[in-house]
Order: structure tokens, then C-alpha cells, then sequence
């Protein structure tokens, strides 16, 4: 689907707030309600658009403790399948990536405490080497994807 | 699993719930699912908004579909330099979709979406003036930010 400029203006104002009505949107990008209104369906249904997420606080909701744990397979101790279904299996794992190369797996976990984070990867290690890290803190969490104010970003995909 | 220390209720967690899956619900809608006023439902997402449980409300836009199919972890390495700088800089970075700062022997996790390799390349090389980086290709997302049913970690007794 090529997106135009009215496109990714409607697309900034939804990633930086999903819940605009349609006449605000069509406000802010010159555009009628009804004509907001088609033009996010299109969008959607192209998968242009996924999802519109609330972002939860991890802190506030008592998730203090955020890890980020690679999954390693060690002289052949990784368990693909396994380690996939712990993963869906436990809530506190929010991402999972399958990647190329030593890291097999690399997750993200919220934990409510470090024992809490202690037990989860318990479940995983007895199908892969884990190395774990602890967060910080996360300088972006949900960037804003915007093409058209990146010019050289613009030429490489023209 | 432990009882979460929380002061949200019920249905407070419901409503978090609710619009994790689809933030652009109608207080309406919401309403009927948890089995409150439209009111009364506004004046509670407004409460969860006031104390920042709610952070924002995002779309959600598939990277592969505007022209960014390539994603990959980048782990910076090693103490960083100036990793103040680096985070102010980072929020500049367009393809860097997450950064996370971290202890241990990585200081920083990205995630980055870019169109080619000759672009992660040029990415990598702006990279190189903060850390040393190593970069493992994505090959699937099994899991990509899962929705926090808060409900479900509610010991039920």
C-alpha cells in the first residue's frame, strides 16, 4: 500500500494518540471526519496499522523489575519448541524474538520482584544457557515512525 | 503466583485490559464489556490516566508493510561512552523502535527496523562513536509486547 503525506500525518497523530476522535484528527490534518474515517480503514486493513495499544506503566502496576534474557543453546541443551511454550506459557514475558546466531532466543520479561524474575527463568533453564540483564531504564519503549521527516530514510525506500 | 500489590480493582484491571487489546474502544463499548456506565467508565480511565498507569495510547504500524522489513538487536557493549549523550541521542535515531538501558555486560539493547542491509550498515557506523555494537538478525516475533492481563495474576483463594 503506497501511503502520501495526509497518510503519515494521520499515522503520527494515532501513534501519539490512539484515542483521537475522528474530527480532531481530520482537524489537525485537514481532512473531514468521514474521509479520517476511510482513510484509517484502509489502513487497517492493510495491516499498515496492527493495533491500537494503552501503554501500561510495568512500575505502577506493581511489574517493577524488567529483564532482558537471552536464550542460548549450549552444547545442544536448547529446546526450540519448549522454550517457545514457556514463553507464551508466562504472562510476565511481554517479547520474544527468534534471532539469527548465538542467541537463540532473546525475551523480555516484568517481574514483580527479583525472586519472582528468579523463578521464571527457572522454567527456562533446563532447555537453554540464560544470560539475563536487568533494565535501567528504556530511553524508547515506543518510538513514532515517521518517514516523512526523514528525508534520507525517504530516498533509500524510493 | 504471588497476589499483586495493587490498589486497582476488578474491574479497574478489566479496563486496562480492554484497552491494551483496542485503545480506540468507546467509553461505550468499554462499558458493556466491563459492566459499567459510560460515565463512570470515562471517570475511571481518567483516574488510571491521572496516576500514570496509562502511559499513552499508540497505533500500532507493522514495519514490514511501510517498508522496513528488516529487523535486528543491537547490544552495545562494554562500558559506553558518554551514555548520557547517547540516550538524549537515541531518541533522534528513527529506526530504533526500543532502547533499553541495561546492567550487565551490555549497556544497551536496540531494537531497529531498517529497509537494507547497506542501511543497518550506515546505522551501525553512527552507532560506533558511542560503543562497540554486535547485531543478531530477528528472525520472528513470537511474542511482540504482550498485552498485561493484570487480572490474571490475582491469586484467586
Amino acid at each position: 500500500m503506497k501511503l502520501d503525506t495526509t497518510d503519515w500525518a494521520i499515522l503520527r497523530e494515532l501513534q501519539d494518540d490512539a484515542r483521537l476522535s475522528y474530527a480532531e484528527i481530520g482537524r489537525r490534518v485537514g481532512l473531514s471526519s468521514p474521509a479520517v474515517q476511510e482513510r484509517m480503514r484502509r489502513m487497517e486493513e492493510a495491516n499498515v496499522i496492527k493495533a491500537y495499544r494503552a501503554d501500561i506503566n510495568y512500575e505502577a502496576v506493581g511489574l517493577p523489575i524488567t529483564s532482558i534474557t537471552r536464550l542460548m543453546n549450549i552444547q545442544g541443551k536448547l529446546n526450540i519448541d519448549k522454550v517457545r511454550e514457556i514463553a507464551q506459557s508466562i504472562p510476565q514475558v511481554i517479547r520474544c524474538y527468534h534471532v539469527m546466531g548465538q542467541d537463540e532466543y532473546i525475551v523480555q520479561i516484568v517481574a514483580q520482584s527479583v525472586g519472582d524474575l528468579e523463578t521464571i527463568l527457572h522454567h527456562f533453564s533446563d532447555y537453554a544457557q540464560l544470560i539475563s540483564a536487568i533494565v535501567i531504564n528504556s530511553p524508547v519503549e515506543h518510538s513514532t515512525i515517521d518517514l516523512e521527516q526523514v528525508p534520507h530514510l525517504k530516498d533509500i525506500l524510493e | 503466583m504471588n497476589t499483586l500489590k495493587s490498589n486497582l480493582d476488578i474491574t479497574d484491571r478489566a479496563i486496562l485490559c480492554e484497552l491494551q487489546r483496542d485503545a480506540r474502544l468507546s467509553y461505550a463499548e468499554i462499558g458493556r464489556r466491563v459492566g459499567l456506565s459510560s460515565p463512570a467508565v470515562q471517570e475511571r480511565v481518567h483516574k488510571l490516566e491521572d496516576a500514570g498507569i496509562i502511559k499513552g495510547y499508540h497505533a500500532v504500524i507493522d514495519t514490514d508493510k511501510i517498508g522496513l522489513p528488516i529487523r535486528a538487536i543491537v547490544k552495545m557493549r562494554g562500558s559506553c561512552r558518554y551514555s548520557n549523550v547517547f540516550m538524549e541521542a537515541v531518541q533522534d535515531i528513527p529506526e530504533v523502535m526500543q532502547c533499553h538501558h541495561v546492567l550487565g555486560e551490555d549497556c544497551f539493547y536496540l531494537l531497529v527496523a531498517v529497509a537494507s542491509m547497506p542501511h543497518l550498515e550506515t546505522l551501525l557506523e553512527s552507532l560506533y562513536e558511542y560503543a562497540e555494537t554486535e547485531t543478531t538478525m530477528i528472525l520472528t516475533s513470537p511474542l511482540e509486547r504482550r498485552l498485561i492481563d493484570l487480572n490474571a495474576f490475582v491469586q484467586e483463594s
